[in-house]
């Protein structure tokens, strides 16, 4: 059997501690933190630098067997989950710093990297790498690479790809090149844009030049509980269209709140209200008080219940702690948690968010929602029991009801959490024939055989992708 | 014009009405095509399809003319090809006010997009030269970037949603009209700066950013512009919420009084923060011979660089290495063209009042001089643009040369759409 030649070739590279093919050792590799697909890999390399990349992907090349790069299997969209006996290239080894260029404010590294500990590593410079999902202290910038991942700051300093300037990468037929400079100017096409987002399957990023942000001179967390989530969203949306562009503006609503104080992550949010939003203005003193002054304006017209702002960094933590906990804190309310990621436009958030509640209402589901409100990037969470066939049923219906219901405000699919396998059967809600055709052919240039990462994105058949749904949706680990 | 060149006019005709074609007989033909040229403007999305089709049946190749401010050098000749201007698609789709978002079709004039929606207090954030002739189209085609990329980012950073037409006749569309979106492959970048080999831009949506309520220059004189430049990192280094920094020699620095080379700083924003952020700028010794606050639009040249594309040359590097770039195009293009050279962006733009001022260069040596700075060359309107040129300059060249091939084959089939922009160095 080919896999098990290939296996043969991939042990012999890499030995047994880092060429994985027995059972037991597979089992966390069958999905990433989407639990709700499923596949089993016929092995799991661990690769520590390019050209062991490059050696394993001529292996699988040579011998026909479809192969999946993974970082830390912290996606939402299942788009780390291997092909049915496909070989799963996990990234987390090559985790080195390459270079920090203070002077420059760039730094290349290896994607293995955790989000977070790049930050760290650059702290004394006095710089930062923005784009901060709240998975960061987990995921791997090349996972961040492969989903163009947000984070509470992406509102201001923009999402992964707005801070990517390079990669270096294999290509499916194991070719390496360089796409991208660190230099301004565009040379050519820009592959390098297209290969952020397209959730591993277009090339294994080995090597990322990212820009480092210098740390803002000041910074002001901002707090505001509302009695009602229309009010909420209506001061989001005139903050925006005051044009005020906060570092970050995030809102979550009552049932949030309520979880969210009832768990460890505790923030002292006010209990009764129905919706607080958090507010983080950075940047020089005198921008940060009038963009506060102009806020705070907004609110009070509102009907703020109260507008707190945080007396120094471990307040501004505290208050933070509720939002970056959240998923986290309702992952204890119901053995599982549906996280969806859609997007609408920021002036729609008063009017969607009530229906988004009727939906779930009517089909007696539980909704919490903690959101990116700057962006009009939705995360409707939706407690269930996986366990319970029909209930399951009506999460799906809900899921797909938000999601027409986005679309038909001029939303779209995802926001952040990509499309891999779970939203692919709705691309066709959003996309022409022609539009996936171009994608298509894009993707074809790149991955001519199909033989990377199969079956993702792009509405397939199944057949030729054979992961198999299992009986569970979404669950997000609440560690 | 020759038999297939009359003919393909006849069913052009024939495919999108007589209104839509006509023919430049002499003097300066759209795209720098030689005349007698036949232009086709057509209406829509679907009749730029239609155009495509014919064109391509009838084996003529397509130069998509947006202001046709593009510099005029040789294009291909062994390709006969025809126009197609974007005038008759001019239109603003939707100013979605509130959430700062602008759709219009391609062919919109930048000024008037920005006169269309500066009443609400907003700014489409692109700043090319030519502003008041350069279209929305042709400026995303080329990824034209101006002096405003330090605040607002890249041309690719303001594309949200496109529609193109590919070289076989498909219509597609990529991303939304939301501002943060992972839906799918991010064509929307592939397509900016792709100038017209992809498709033809049809309609784009941009994310707009409100103007600012107040703005400031500052100018600081100093003996040569590598002086100008230090001080500017030393800026660079200590405050670091400037909108613009700019270093400049040249007719570029007319309006700033006093001689030699300038520094100039832009600051936006709040009219508290500017006047703080203003003092501190003020305050900071930088050593200059003389300093003055200009009117916020004294110094054209600086917001918008250039007003003869023909005689220009960008060269981007890292921001530290700008110094020993100005070193360079002192050995190499001589002491009297014009320099502005974007401090934050490490963004250097070469112009002449003398179009043929880079003839005499050694082009070999000025090569090998900026391969060790990783330099990017652009050089607007070389015809075989970007992949002959990089060849020239073997350290800057992208990967993915095939790739961007395949691309290229895979959605202008043909070959149809701006034949011979990007081609590989033999
Ligand atoms: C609690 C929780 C909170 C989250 N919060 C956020 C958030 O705020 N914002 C957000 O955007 N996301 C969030 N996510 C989703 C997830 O963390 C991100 O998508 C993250 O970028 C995935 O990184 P990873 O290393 O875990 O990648 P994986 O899940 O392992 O892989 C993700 C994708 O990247 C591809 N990939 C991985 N490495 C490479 C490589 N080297 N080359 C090419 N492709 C590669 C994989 O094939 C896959 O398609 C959250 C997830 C959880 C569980
Ligand atoms: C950094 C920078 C790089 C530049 N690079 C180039 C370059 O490589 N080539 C060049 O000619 N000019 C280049 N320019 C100059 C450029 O032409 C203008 O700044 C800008 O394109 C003007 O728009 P326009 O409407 O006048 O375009 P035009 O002068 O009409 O067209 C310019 C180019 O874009 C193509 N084009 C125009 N409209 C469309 C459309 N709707 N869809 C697809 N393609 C279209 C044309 O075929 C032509 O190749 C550059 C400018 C800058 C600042």
């Amino acid at each position: 059997m080919a896999a098990q030649a290939c296996i043969k070739e991939l042990k012999r590279l890499l030995g047994d501690e880092r060429c994985l093919a027995e059972p037991g050792r597979l089992l966390s590799y069958e999905c990433d933190a989407l639990t709700h697909f499923k596949s089993m890999p016929s092995a799991v390399v661990l690769p520590e630098s390019t050209d062991e990349v490059q050696q394993v992907v001529r292996i699988c090349a040579r011998h026909e067997v479809p192969f999946t790069p993974r970082g830390a299997g912290t996606g939402l969209s299942g788009g780390a989950v291997p092909a049915e006996g496909g070989v799963l290239i996990e990234c987390s080894r090559m985790r080195r710093v390459l270079e920090v260029d203070v002077e420059n404010r760039i730094a290349r590294v290896e994607p293995g990297v955790i989000n977070a500990h790049l930050s760290q590593q650059v702290a004394e410079h006095g710089l930062a790498y923005a784009p901060d999902p709240s998975s960061q202290t987990v995921c791997t910038l090349g996972g961040n690479v492969a989903e163009n991942s947000g984070g509470p700051h992406c509102l201001k300093h923009g999402a992964t790809t707005n801070h990517i300037l390079a990669l270096r990468m294999v290509m499916p037929d194991g070719e390496v090149v360089e796409l991208g400079t660190p230099v301004a100017g565009a040379a050519g096409l820009d592959l390098r844009g297209v290969v952020l987002g397209s959730e591993g399957t277009l090339g294994i990023v080995t090597e990322i030049t990212c820009r480092l942000v210098p740390v803002p001179e000041c910074i002001e967390t901002l707090l505001a509980p509302f009695d009602s989530m229309g009010a909420a969203c209506t001061a989001v949306s005139r903050i925006v269209a005051a044009g005020i562009i906060p570092a970050a503006l995030e809102a979550l609503d009552e049932r949030t709140i309520a979880a969210v104080e009832a768990s460890v992550y505790r923030a002292g949010y006010p209990d009764d209200a129905a919706a607080v939003i958090l507010v983080e203005l950075d940047g020089h003193p005198a921008r940060v008080e009038a963009e506060r002054e102009q806020i705070h304006a907004i609110f009070r017209d509102m009907g703020a219940l109260s507008i707190e702002t945080a007396r120094d960094p471990e307040h501004a933590e505290q208050l933070w702690k509720g939002r970056k906990g959240a998923f986290g804190a309702m992952g204890r309310l119901a053995p599982d948690l549906y996280v969806q990621d859609a997007v609408v436009p920021r002036s729609k958030l008063p009017e969607v968010l009530p229906e988004i509640g009727r939906i779930c209402d009517g089909l007696g589901l539980k909704l919490a929602n903690v959101f990116h409100a700057g962006e009009g990037n939705l995360h409707p969470n939706i407690s269930y029991d996986g366990r319970d066939a029909a209930e399951v049923e009506k999460v799906v219906q809900a899921g797909q009801q938000i999601i027409e219901l986005c679309l038909s405000v001029g939303g779209v699919l995802s926001g952040e959490h990509g499309i891999g396998l779970e939203k692919q059967g709705f691309m066709k809600l959003m996309f022409s024939d022609d539009d996936l055709e171009s994608m298509a052919r894009v993707r074809a240039a790149f991955n001519p055989t199909g033989i990377l990462n199969p079956g993702k994105i792009l509405p397939t058949p199944r057949a030729c992708v054979e992961v198999k749904p299992v009986h569970r949706l979404p669950g997000v680990d609440a560690s | 014009m020759t038999e297939v060149f009359s003919n393909t006019d006849e069913l052009l005709r024939a495919a999108l009405g007589a209104d839509a074609v006509y023919v430049v007989t002499e003097g300066d033909a759209p795209g720098a095509l030689p005349t007698p040229t036949i232009v086709v403007a057509p209406a829509s999305a679907e009749q730029v399809a239609e155009a495509v089709r014919v064109a391509t049946d009838a084996g003529v190749g397509i130069v998509p003319v947006g202001g046709d401010t593009a510099p005029r050098r040789s294009r291909n000749e062994d390709f006969p090809c025809v126009a197609l201007s974007l005038e008759r698609m001019s239109g603003v789709v939707e100013h979605a006010v509130e959430d700062l978002v602008f759709t219009a079709q391609a062919g919109l004039v930048l000024t008037e997009a920005q006169a269309a929606i500066a009443a609400h207090g907003h700014r489409v954030p692109l700043a090319p030269p030519l502003a008041a002739r350069a279209t929305l189209g042709g400026i995303v085609a080329c990824s034209a970037e101006g002096p405003t990329r330090n605040a607002y980012g890249s041309v690719r950073d303001q594309v949200l949603g496109i529609q193109v037409v590919h070289g076989d006749g498909r219509i597609s569309r990529a991303g939304g009209r939301v501002v943060k979106n992972v839906t799918g492959y991010d064509l929307c970048r592939l397509y900016t700066g792709s100038r017209g080999v992809l498709g033809v831009i049809t309609e784009l949506t941009l994310r707009l950013r409100p103007i600012e309520p107040a703005a400031c220059r500052l100018a600081w004189r100093f003996p040569r512009i590598e002086d100008a430049w230090n001080a500017g990192m030393t800026l660079r280094r200590d405050i670091p919420a400037l909108y613009g920094l700019h270093a400049a020699r040249g007719t570029a620095t007319d309006g700033i009084s006093g001689e030699g080379a300038a520094l100039v700083a832009t600051l936006r924003g709040p009219e508290a923060f500017v006047e703080a952020l203003g003092a501190s700028c003020w305050e900071h010794d930088l050593g200059a011979a003389s300093q003055e606050v200009l009117q916020p639009d004294a110094v054209p040249a600086i917001i918008g660089p250039v007003s003869a594309l023909d005689a220009w040359l960008r060269v981007c590097v890292l921001p530290a290495d700008g110094g020993r770039l100005l070193t360079t195009l002192a050995q190499r293009i001589g002491d009297d063209a014009d320099l502005v050279l974007d401090v934050l962006g490490g963004v250097c733009d070469v112009t002449h009042e003398d179009p043929g001022f880079l003839d005499p260069v050694d082009e070999t040596a000025l090569g090998a001089d900026l391969e060790p700075l990783c330099a990017q060359v652009d050089r607007p309107g070389d015809p075989g643009f970007h992949l002959r040129r990089l060849h020239l300059f073997p350290s800057t060249r992208p990967g993915g040369v095939n790739v961007m091939q395949a691309l290229m084959r895979s959605l202008d089939p043909a070959g149809v759409l701006n034949p011979g922009r990007y081609e590989v160095a033999p």
